[in-house]
């Protein structure tokens, strides 16, 4: 049955005023097209068979291929994108019996999913290809014999690392490769994606050693910057096909805002809609914030029903034989709807659905929709809610619902020239084959600088032949594609391993006396030893949490980069960040009910910032308003850091930020200036920071209307709170923190 | 990058490759436990070597390298390399090739479709060798392609042929390697910084010639001599009928082809190659409690090593000429490989004298 309006579908559940927006998309036809030149007969033959006709994106890849060209496809999720990459690479190995590709998915499910799609085009168009899964879990025997073998294969960066320095072995893949495809490459930013970046730098140059030279084919979600952040990515251009040929059922899309606060309304609201559109005939899919509020929505909704055996949750850790009943079970109809955490986001095909109901944001525009695309497969019409949080994202897109449908403008970005990083991958490359000349290109800057260093150090050694490795050990150990492995602390809990986390989170989480909820259990820590890296806790039964207090201190190195925005320059640079944890609040339902002193010598670390000032006048004329400098500041510092994933493809968590109403910068320019500071919590940088400064205005003018459209009084968390805030969110200021931007917006437009 | 230093991160780069041993220590020399590791050092045999490479360091202090591991540079295909050469006398029986071929036709499982039991009744009904199998009604086929072959005069066929037949552990192979004229053997045993994808330090080759074992080390002074090296050991590798190793089909030669192809070089190892560990194993396994060549030459040829050097830490001592420049921790290297090329020569001569007594 197709939804008959969303304001009646979701009338009767929830009153009027909680519908912040209807959206509603109409449908768009098919746009078909034929490549420059007929394909190969099996291949044209085995779209006749299936009846497949080209769309006008997946000819322009296809056409774009064939010309050596890479490409980044944007189209949105069930536009055919596999296809779209696919016909090239089997049109390179059919006319070419030598050729090879690649494939490259974040995780190991998502490569297994593909290999089932690639066995089934092998067998339906008698292609020899042999596609297989190269992973960690690829037995031992099995190994040569891809090696030997495969025309194409299926991996993930992890294994790429771990298996670029035995490319000899790997030399008829490698000399006949062709394309290597990078599928959802959104995923590879921040520190995680700079090292992707210098890892397709190392396959680079690998190839050219071979004798190939492969085309990239990339895929993203939908980015502001697809263009930039490819070519950060690869260091290489690539053509952008952003435009769907794919047909689309009419859409509606509901932006809903719980009247009550707090998660727990969300997940109420969200569960009421759910269950309304199921008793309304909707088959419908329900996406859950975590895997407990899965399990806890599904078992409301199970109670609401009349029939609970038409509702399943679906998660990971689930048994791989109850998911794929699960998928069946959606794609026959006998379920009418399933609560599932991001689980089931991304490939896994469960056929079309009527409804999508999101609980909560899922962090960004790109994950939304492609949780929504999950409505409407086939092509009918389909419905889509977003049940908002309290979080200011949530929060300002339900008021500014334009700025959810309109021109995409997050940026994903990376930042290879981190030297860390950087050096790292050099040592990796030079166990592979000598670094030389032709590998500055590939390397950039960063490459010359560091090689007196890494052979000081008795790293590389120069040679006639280029630069060799020379360390005693693996060069691919010293290297953790997802970051901080050399500073990683371990908790441990009788004796078990509960987790490990990074230096910057064990002080914030992990810190004596902290209470850390692990699987819903609740343990606190007993003792942490800051030589061993190793926290202790013990399992407790109680009904507080805890959240540290401590100082941040920033001292920014010479600016290496100036942003101007009219009259307002934003400084880039190194920073070091210095925080000192002087105790920890205990809270109780959210109230603080004690404050405990902590001895913890302070945590401080090297990484990438961005910086402007204030004119000096500032303080006294908000003071004369009657407005409090420092809360102004502050609560502006957390505004702009709130926004940032709007425009930047990141979390909050990813990035820190500092104001002070006198800023020492060591007698250069803005010297006891009021200043704020954004800087990446990774150590070293992801060029988070640095992009920020580039998009200043553009998240000051958001930070501004998500502070001032909000209608609390005095600040709460949908605005100027920060769940991280160090000082306990104090002092802060609303209408302080409206005219600091205020202030931030008129200078960036004067010139 | 102004405020980050880059040494800084060299140096902690550094310290995380430090970090990354390649071996483990077992404490108190517990067999049981070094079981459970893949390559494994006691904790008495670490110390030791400790102390040794302290007191190296003391006692070649400004010792030039010359005078430390004398040699002397010789030209090879591209470029020279600095070569050590010693010569130690042979004992034990020569190789006796007539009499390793009778005892390979006298195998009935070299021919096609005789298992075990099929064997033991060809054996009860008076078939001692494979050429009374060409009046056998139904093997006389399988009989005539397997005399076909060992009459063939050319010992890698007829290798190739055992270890098709019989598995390279079996005796059989190790008597096919007799067939080779010994001085045309080469005894071969790398030296390394690691276990995969680092520069190769001593490439070490040993010769039967003129009545006795002639050594001959290739020892890259500095990394950048590793391709001269590598191309003369290549050479002389390319040269051999019948390569000896201990691992050397696991280790040795697939390290030196990767070093080959690190530098894009075109190499050729010998098809016929005569790996010592599986043969050994074979033999020993249940009376030896590793299969560790200086654990071989104890237990079987009753032979204690002299120098102090684990195999597992000679990447240690050279990182520590490396760094150093001091040539001190390079003298037991060089010792500890020679010391494996004559083991293997002895090897040899033992494994001749068990399998033709068999």
């Amino acid at each position: 049955m197709p939804p008959e309006g969303a304001a009646a579908a979701i009338g009767r559940a929830a009153p009027a005023t909680c519908i912040a927006h209807v959206e509603r998309i109409p449908a768009r036809p098919a746009e078909y097209a034929v490549p420059s030149r007929p394909l190969p007969d099996q291949l044209a033959d085995w779209l006749t068979r299936e009846g497949i006709r080209l769309y006008t994106h997946q000819v322009r890849a296809l056409d774009a291929v064939r010309e050596g060209q890479d490409i980044v496809m944007t189209t949105p999720t069930a536009s055919g994108k596999t296809l779209a990459f696919t016909l090239p690479v089997l049109e390179a190995l059919v006319l070419d019996r030598e050729a090879t590709a690649l494939y490259l998915y974040p995780t190991k499910a998502l490569a297994n999913d593909q290999l089932r799609v690639l066995q089934t085009a092998e067998a339906t168009t008698g292609l020899s290809i042999g596609p297989a899964v190269y992973d960690g879990d690829t037995p031992a025997s099995r190994r040569p014999g891809i090696r030997q073998r495969s025309r194409i294969v299926l991996s993930n960066p992890y294994e790429l690392h771990q298996v670029l320095p035995w490319h000899a072995k790997w030399h008829r893949f490698l000399a006949g490769l062709r394309v290597v495809v990078v599928d959802e490459a959104h995923r590879y930013r921040g520190v995680f994606g700079a090292n992707i970046a210098l890892l397709l730098r190392r396959l680079q140059r690998v190839c050219r050693h071979h004798g190939s030279d492969p085309v990239f084919v990339l895929s993203t979600a939908t980015l502001a910057n697809p263009d930039e952040f490819v070519a950060t990515l690869t260091g290489r251009s690539a053509l952008l096909i952003d435009q769907s040929g794919a047909p689309q059922g009419p859409r509606e899309f509901v932006l809903y805002n719980p009247s009550g606060a707090g998660q727990r309304s969300t997940l109420t609201d969200a569960k009421r809609l759910f269950v309304d559109c199921i008793e309304r005939g909707l088959q419908t899919l329900c996406f859950a914030p975590s895997r407990k509020s899965a399990e806890l929505m599904g078992s409301w909704a199970r109670e609401g029903l009349s029939d609970p055996s038409l509702v399943a949750t679906y998660r990971a850790g689930y048994l791989a034989e109850e998911r794929r009943g699960i998928e069946c079970g959606l794609k026959e109809g006998r379920l009418r709807g399933v609560v599932t955490t991001n689980a089931l986001e991304l490939g896994i095909d469960v056929g079309g659905l009527d409804a999508v109901v999101i609980a909560g944001y899922p962090g960004s525009i790109s994950a939304t929709w492609q949780q929504a695309g999950r409505a409407g497969r086939t092509g009918g019409p389909s419905l889509a809610v977003l049940v908002a949080n309290e979080g200011p994202l949530d929060q300002y897109y339900m008021r500014h619902p334009a700025a959810f449908f309109g021109r995409p403008h997050e940026h994903a970005c990376l930042d290879p020239s981190n030297p860390a990083m950087l050096a790292g991958h050099l040592l990796c490359a030079a166990a592979e084959l000598p670094l030389t000349e032709a590998d500055h290109a590939l390397f950039g800057d960063g490459l010359a600088a560091l090689l007196g260093p890494l052979r000081d150090h008795h790293l590389l050694r120069d040679t006639p032949y280029g630069h060799v490795y020379c360390g005693p050990g693996r060069a691919v150990a010293a290297v953790d594609l997802a970051g901080g492995a050399e500073d990683r602390f371990t908790v441990v809990a009788d004796g078990r391993l509960l987790e490990t986390l990074d230096r910057d989170h064990a002080y914030r989480e992990a810190h004596p006396g902290a209470i850390l909820l692990h699987q819903a259990e609740t343990y606190r820590v007993t003792a942490m030893d800051l030589e061993a890296r190793e926290c202790t806790a013990e399992p407790v039964e109680l009904d507080y949490q805890t959240a540290p207090l401590f100082a941040t201190a920033i001292t920014p190195g010479a600016p290496d980069g100036e942003q101007r925005h009219g009259a307002i320059a934003v400084r880039t640079g190194d920073v070091t960040v210095v925080q000192e944890f002087g105790g920890y609040r205990i809270r109780r339902y959210g109230e603080t009910v004690a404050v405990i002193p902590l001895d913890l010598p302070p945590l401080s670390f090297e990484t990438t910032g961005c910086w402007w000032t204030f004119p000096p006048g500032l303080p006294a004329v908000l003071t004369a308003a009657g407005l409090d400098p420092a809360g102004a500041l502050h609560g502006a510092e957390h505004a702009l850091i709130a926004c940032l994933p709007i425009h930047l493809l990141c979390d909050r968590a990813d990035l820190g930020g500092f104001s002070t109403v006198r800023f020492s910068s060591a007698g250069t320019e803005g010297d006891g200036c009021p200043a704020i500071c954004v800087y990446d919590g990774a150590t070293g940088g992801a060029g988070l920071a640095r992009m920020a400064a580039a998009l200043l205005p553009a998240v000051a003018a958001t930070a501004r209307a998500l502070v001032a459209d909000c209608p609390c009084e005095e600040g709460c968390p949908s605005c100027i709170y920060s769940p991280k805030c160090g000082n306990d969110n104090q002092p802060l200021d609303k209408a302080g923190a409206v005219a600091v931007l205020d202030e931030l917006l008129r200078l960036s437009a004067t010139h | 990058m102004v405020g980050i230093s880059l040494g800084g991160v060299a140096a902690r780069l550094r310290e995380t490759i430090d970090g990354n041993k390649e071996y483990t220590v077992v404490r108190n020399d517990n067999l049981f436990r070094a079981s459970f590791v893949d390559r494994h050092v006691f904790s008495s045999e670490y110390g030791r070597a400790r102390t040794l490479l302290t007191d190296l360091l003391d006692a070649y202090d400004g010792v030039p390298i010359d005078e430390a591991v004398r040699g002397a540079w010789m030209d090879g295909p591209l470029g020279e390399s600095w070569v050590v050469s010693s010569f130690e006398p042979v004992t034990g029986t020569a190789s006796r090739p007539e009499a390793a071929l009778r005892l390979l036709r006298r195998d009935l499982r070299l021919v096609h479709g005789v298992g075990p039991a099929l064997e033991s009744r060809l054996a009860r009904r008076g078939y001692a060798a494979i050429d009374d199998l060409v009046w056998h009604r139904r093997l006389a086929p399988a009989a005539q392609w397997a005399l076909e072959a060992l009459d063939s005069g050319d010992p890698s066929r007829i290798a190739q042929f055992c270890a098709d037949r019989r598995g390279r552990s079996h005796p059989d192979f190790f008597l096919a390697a007799e067939l080779h004229d010994e001085t045309e053997h080469v005894y071969f045993d790398l030296e390394t910084l690691g276990l995969f994808s680092r520069p190769v330090i001593l490439f070490g080759l040993a010769r039967l010639r003129n009545g006795r074992v002639e050594v001959e080390q290739h020892l890259v002074r500095d990394p950048a001599h590793e391709r001269g090296a590598l191309a003369a050991a290549l050479a002389a590798l390319g040269e051999a009928k019948l390569l000896v190793s201990f691992n050397g089909r696991s280790f040795d030669v697939p390290y030196i082809a990767e070093r080959a192809a690190y530098y894009g070089l075109d190499h050729a190892v010998p098809a016929h190659h005569l790996d010592l560990l599986p043969i050994a194993r074979r033999l020993w396994r249940d009376r030896l409690p590793d299969c560790r060549l200086c654990t071989v030459e104890a237990g079987v040829l009753g032979r204690e090593r002299t120098d102090d050097l684990p195999s597992a830490m000679v990447p240690e001592f050279y990182t520590a000429y490396h760094r150093t420049g001091n040539p001190g921790p390079l003298v037991p290297i060089l010792a500890h490989n020679r010391e494996d090329l004559v083991s293997m020569v002895r090897l040899v001569t033992r494994l001749r004298e068990v399998c033709h007594a068999a």
